[in-house]
């Protein structure tokens, strides 16, 4: 297989490749080749992204005579910003000195709140329609993408700009110590960026790709610069991209560059989540809310509220969208350590599954939908996309 | 009998000194203890004396404790004079005890001002029979404290 290129070439020659860009240890290792093939898709997965035009809330409201701090509205970037927010909701919570607080949700937001909560003093109690393994949650896509779809740029207060630079970094930081444990509940791979042109210049239309339907809601957004982007404020935290060399490009397309991202994988590390909460004293109660006015009920009079894109109806708030987003799971191959980008889909292999998303338009794609539904063509054509790069690699006897 | 009657006396007597202990700290940092202006001071104070450890938002970092949450939880049912007393004695790290009492009770106007915690007419005094009148109390749990996030008031009984 060619993807084995680079590795039959001793590292030292290929250092010596007259205007390499790439250093000699930054050299692609072997890599294994994704199987990818429809039928080995064995679960497609449909999540709606709890997307807040104006950002997570995380204010403070008073309900008969309990107090609720909210901790919901992330978009695409939930499972990033989960600690740093879980922290600021926290600290709030922590300031009406409570010794029970109440977390409702067990999403990854409801979750990290209840052991920040727990590391603060207080002793918690969830309030859940789901564990997390059935919640929204881990039906995303589970990657560092702390400013991913956070808040319609036209929209987000002033200053939340420097509370989600505070929530990214404090999540960072929490990540740091979920590093290097068994089952790589957190974990680090290369992603390889491939394209047919040149960076920078726009690809030729994909006559397999319908263009976007013309917006039929009223308002923001219509395309994806609407968005709030904030990573330059955390750019000393990711490596840069490299880009690759002809001499040491494993792949069979000409413009590719490689980062190294961050990722979560679901079972591992929800497991290791939700051990540490009940190691913790936590208890989970299995219960459904259909009003604001039930939470005065509980015992607990500090209540951290984490319903993710429940909120919608739940607190009937009206800045709350549905992004309606696709992932088709092929067959795990632990061999298979790295993700890749090419003509609008991504992988991400991860130890439960390697992740096959498809990301024509962008931010765009899904926003205002609300069709929990699983669309398997979607996910199939997404694959072929994926099957027919590993076809051009010649075959034969190099098989990683 | 007698021993009763020495109980009870004594525990007239314990009662008599809570309720002194009581009217010397009847003053609470919701009822708006420094103003505004010493606020402002503190801010500029804290800026050069503390925000490199407790940060900018008093967020804290893996070394240093935050000055909101969590702290608030810490320090309730206690005084400001506990208080006061902690961070002349400790703080700031690279030189404890080194700030005037003045420039103390300016950085702890702050902290509360940036707590949500209402400002008044008159200045936080550095004295400390004043700081020791003066209860630390908790957010009241079901209204009258104000969202640290936006500045807003949030309606409810005190």
């Amino acid at each position: 297989m060619g993807l084995a290129g680079c590795a039959a070439t001793p590292r030292r020659e290929a250092s010596a490749v007259a205007g390499a860009r790439v250093a000699v240890e930054d050299i692609p290792p072997r890599l294994s080749p994704i199987r990818a093939h429809p039928d080995r898709l064995f679960d497609v997965t449909v999540c709606i992204r709890p997307f807040r035009t104006k950002g997570p809330n995380l204010d403070v409201e008073h309900i008969g005579g309990a107090t609720v701090i909210h901790n919901y509205g992330h978009g695409g970037s939930g499972w990033s910003l989960s600690w740093g927010s879980a922290n600021i909701a926290v600290q709030k919570a922590m300031s009406f000195n409570p010794k029970e607080i109440a977390v409702v949700g067990c999403g990854v937001i409801g979750l990290t709140s209840a052991i920040i909560a727990q590391r603060a003093g207080a002793k918690v109690t969830i309030y859940t329609r789901e564990l997390l393994d059935r919640t929204r949650s881990v039906r995303a896509n589970g990657s560092w993408t702390p400013d991913s779809r956070i808040a319609l740029a036209a929209e987000a207060p002033q200053n939340f700009g420097a509370l989600w630079e505070q929530m990214a970094r404090y999540s960072w930081k929490m990540y740091r110590s979920y590093l290097g444990l068994a089952g790589d509940p957190v974990a680090f791979s290369d992603h390889y960026s491939l394209s047919d042109t040149p960076r920078g210049v726009p690809r030729p239309v994909d006559p397999d790709v319908a263009p976007l339907p013309r917006p039929t809601w009223t308002g923001l957004p219509t395309q994806n610069s609407d968005f709030a982007r904030y990573e330059d404020r955390i750019s000393d935290l990711s490596s840069k991209p490299q880009i690759l060399t002809d001499d040491i490009n494993p792949f069979p397309v000409k413009h590719v560059s490689r980062a190294t991202r961050m990722f979560f994988n679901f079972g591992e590390y929800g497991h290791l989540l939700m051990s540490q909460f009940f190691a913790a004293g936590g208890k989970i109660e299995i219960r459904e809310f259909h009003y604001p006015s039930e939470m005065a009920q509980l015992t607990e009079k500090v209540v951290i509220n984490c319903p993710g894109y429940a909120a919608r109806h739940l607190w009937k708030d009206p800045a709350m969208v549905p992004v309606r987003g696709q992932v088709g799971w092929l067959i795990p191959q632990p061999e298979v350590k790295y993700g890749l980008s090419y003509r609008s889909v991504q992988t991400l292999s991860k130890t439960d599954g390697i992740m096959v998303i498809a990301l024509e338009h962008g931010d765009m794609k899904g926003y205002n939908d609300a069709n929990e539904s699983v669309r398997r063509a979607e996910s199939e054509q997404a694959v072929r996309v994926i099957e027919e790069l590993y076809s051009r690699f010649p075959g034969g006897s190099d098989k990683a | 009998m007698n021993r009763k009657i020495i109980l009870a006396a004594a525990l007239a007597a314990m009662s008599f000194s809570a309720i002194q202990a009581q009217a010397q700290t009847q003053r609470s940092i919701l009822d708006g203890v420094y103003t505004d202006a010493q606020a402002t001071r503190g801010a500029q104070q804290y800026a050069t004396r503390c925000l490199v450890c407790h940060g900018a938002a008093l967020e804290g970092n893996t070394l240093a404790p935050p000055l909101t949450g969590r702290f608030i939880a810490d320090w309730a049912g206690m005084t400001l004079g506990d208080l006061f007393d902690n961070i002349a004695l400790t703080m700031p790290l690279y030189r404890p005890g080194s700030l005037e009492r003045s420039v103390n009770a300016d950085i702890l106007a702050y902290i509360l001002k940036v707590n949500a915690y209402p400002s008044g007419s008159q200045e936080l005094s550095a004295e400390p029979e004043a700081l020791k009148a003066i209860r630390f109390d908790a957010w009241p749990i079901g209204g009258g404290a104000r969202d640290s996030l936006s500045g807003a008031r949030i309606p409810g009984p005190r």
